[in-house]
């Protein structure tokens, strides 16, 4: 069983209390990412800072000095394009990957040209998106353009980690696969999921205890987590592309036309990035 | 391979809309020294032929019903009257998994048992418990047991009966039941009514060509998502890969492969015979595997083959993958085994309207005997 990674706010006392271990740690400013590299313990493995910002993505001052770190910028929009261009140089050299809110019909637009100019990026669900037709058209560029573009998420990740006869959950995208994952406070209590954490849905208190978490049962019955929801026998259980979206917008009352065509699309296309990749293997010529 | 279908129980927990078990309130179960014979029978035919291997279905009823301690005693038995054949002998299990618990699948692993074969039905009130099938219930007990499967790296499969309030939904159906197990697909049956269809369940062949129909042009441009799906897979696999692999019923291989062992050791042709109640090879207590495998009760059925391609079947372009289909359902229509059963309506209707329709192929199947 491989050990979760754990998603953890900026705090030193925590990350010196745990060792051998792989962070994601959580930040809201730009200024505690210089901190956050010096503070982590020789023994655990940095592999990434999440970022949560007010600001738009255009008009974040780009440090040169982030570039050895994984970044994960979370912005709610993306900005002015003549703010953000003369800085694409600098951008392309970070390792840092944008992600911007599905809720700003801009978005969409800004993703598309963040992805031509090769910085990776994605959309993130705060709230619903703005609209599914837009969804739809950023994937199929996403997943079918012929033009070299840098990846846009989740799409490319599902496409990628696509189990043509098994699940596939996309949070892995944002730190919130449970069975990849675990949500840690500073306070020290753990949740499965990002919004477990918020929601005071522990499974377990006390940094000692995390490498125990493996052994809950809670914890070896999250794979089949979804059977549950199959029992509930909503609309998600009957539709086609469950196996992808394991019913996260389950909440949405009219379905039929918003995420299920969508999904069924994305289904589609991740056969397509399957078959394309079975293709590529068997054509010696290429 | 000899096919054992075994039903040490006929009894079940559950009050399915469909099924023969409950309507027969049979309580019987198989005691051990029974049990013992069977082991002993299954050693005397293994060693008589060395080439041979036999598939023992546990069947019901419901077996979890039985107890882990009937696993551990079959166990027991197998090795200490089997102890040189025993590794031709593969077990398997057909159970409803609502009272499934972890000393039984210890019991199944001892046994060999990895995967089970189960039911499922989606549409509330035709699986359930009680006079009134609590389905909720039910369905919650299953899911719990397919967790422990799950827990166990064991495997599991359904079949889905297909009846008059499946016809409304076939896609619904199809999708739910390849979400609740993406890995293991389901096989799609038509529904059997034994006796009164006083629910009004009962489906025509044709009904049942239009049901597969709903759900085909979906399997066929997403085969590779849904790659087992019976009987898509079966015709599929006939069709472009020669693989002449089918169910019993369309094999016309059935005649000297299967047999039925009842509670008290009656034997029959399959589970269906034993239903029915015809083609009794008599009491594995007086004859031996051998006998009964080879019981000239069994020679309508081989007649049958080469009876009904001559005649009924003559150049049938269907023949090679339905073979008349199954000569009890055509025995119990018309109580003649030379007759085809209803299945010859389904296959025609299926492959003509919507399997050729969709494939862009026009299949040919009359080679195999």
């Amino acid at each position: 069983m491989i050990k979760p990674v754990l998603v953890c706010p900026f705090n030193r006392k925590l990350m010196d209390k745990i060792k051998n271990t792989q962070f994601i740690i959580t930040v809201t400013g730009f200024d505690d990412i210089h901190e956050v590299i010096k503070s982590v313990h020789r023994t655990n493995e940095l592999l990434g800072i999440k970022i949560h910002t007010e600001k738009t993505l255009s008009s974040i001052d780009f440090d040169k000095n982030w570039e050895k770190f994984p970044l994960f910028i979370y912005a709610e929009n993306f900005g002015e394009f003549l703010e953000l261009f003369p800085k694409t140089e600098i951008i392309r050299n970070l390792n840092v990957h944008f992600f911007l809110s599905a809720h700003n019909e801009f978005n969409f637009t800004g993703l598309k040209i963040l992805a031509s100019l090769r910085i990776h990026c994605g959309l993130w669900f705060d709230k619903l998106p703005v609209s599914w037709d837009l969804m739809n058209d950023l994937m199929h560029y996403a997943i079918y353009s012929k033009p070299k573009h840098a990846h846009i998420e989740p799409f490319k990740w599902l496409a990628e980690h696509y189990a043509v006869n098994g699940y596939s959950n996309y949070d892995a995208v944002y730190f919130n696969d449970p069975i990849k994952f675990l949500h840690i406070n500073s306070n020290e209590q753990v949740a499965f999921t990002a919004d477990d954490l918020l929601n005071n849905k522990f499974i377990a208190e006390g940094a000692e205890n995390i490498d125990s978490i493996q052994n809950l049962q809670e914890y070896k019955d999250l794979s089949h987590s979804r059977y549950e929801s199959m029992l509930k026998m909503d609309d998600c259980s009957f539709c086609s592309a469950f196996r992808i979206c394991l019913g996260k917008f389950g909440y949405l009352k009219d379905k039929k036309t918003t995420c299920q065509p969508f999904f069924a699309d994305l289904h589609d296309a991740c056969d397509y990035h399957l078959s394309g990749k079975k293709t590529k293997e068997n054509i010696l010529w290429q | 391979m000899a096919v054992v279908i075994f039903k040490a129980i006929e009894k079940c927990n559950s009050n399915c809309i469909y099924c023969d078990v409950i309507k027969k309130h049979q309580d019987k179960v198989m005691d051990y020294e029974l049990l013992k014979l069977i082991f002993i029978r299954m050693n005397e035919y293994l060693t008589d032929h060395p080439g041979e291997e036999i598939t023992f279905t546990w069947h019901g009823g419901e077996v979890c019903l039985l107890g882990a301690e009937y696993f551990r005693v079959a166990y027991k038995l197998q090795e200490d009257y089997c102890p040189e054949t025993k590794n031709r002998i593969n077990h398997l299990v057909q159970s409803n998994l609502t009272l499934i618990n972890q000393e039984i699948i210890d019991a199944f692993l001892s046994l060999g048992i990895k995967q089970i074969g189960s039911s499922f039905e989606p549409i509330h009130h035709i699986r359930g418990y009680g006079k009134n099938r609590d389905s909720e219930l039910y369905n919650r007990k299953f899911i719990d047991g397919v967790k422990l499967l799950a827990r166990n790296n064991m495997t599991w499969g359904v079949i889905y009966v297909v009846h008059r309030l499946s016809l409304k939904m076939p896609l619904e159906i199809f999708y739910y039941l390849t979400n609740l197990n993406a890995s293991s697909h389901p096989n799609f049956n038509q529904i059997k009514m034994y006796g009164e269809d006083r629910h009004n369940l009962a489906i025509s062949g044709e009904e049942f060509a239009d049901f597969l129909g709903a759900i085909f042009p979906v399997w066929y441009h997403h085969r590779e998502r849904y790659p087992n799906i019976q009987p898509f897979a079966d015709i599929w696999r006939n069709t472009f890969e020669n693989n002449m692999s089918m169910m019993c019923e369309s094999s016309g291989q059935c005649t000297y492969r299967w047999v039925y062992v009842g509670p008290e050791g009656e034997t029959s042709q399959c589970g269906r015979a034993g239903d029915y109640g015809i083609l009794k090879y008599g009491n594995l207590k007086n004859f031996t595997f051998q006998e009964i495998m080879n019981s000239k009760l069994r020679k309508p059925l081989a007649l049958r083959q080469k009876y009904l391609s001559e005649n009924e079947c003559k150049n049938c372009r269907f023949w090679g993958i339905c073979h008349g289909g199954c000569p009890l359902d055509a025995f119990m229509i018309h109580n003649d085994f030379m007759k085809v059963s209803s299945k010859c309506d389904t296959t025609k209707r299926f492959i003509e309207k919507y399997f050729e329709p969709v494939t862009g192929f026009k299949v040919d199947f009359p080679y195999l005997n």
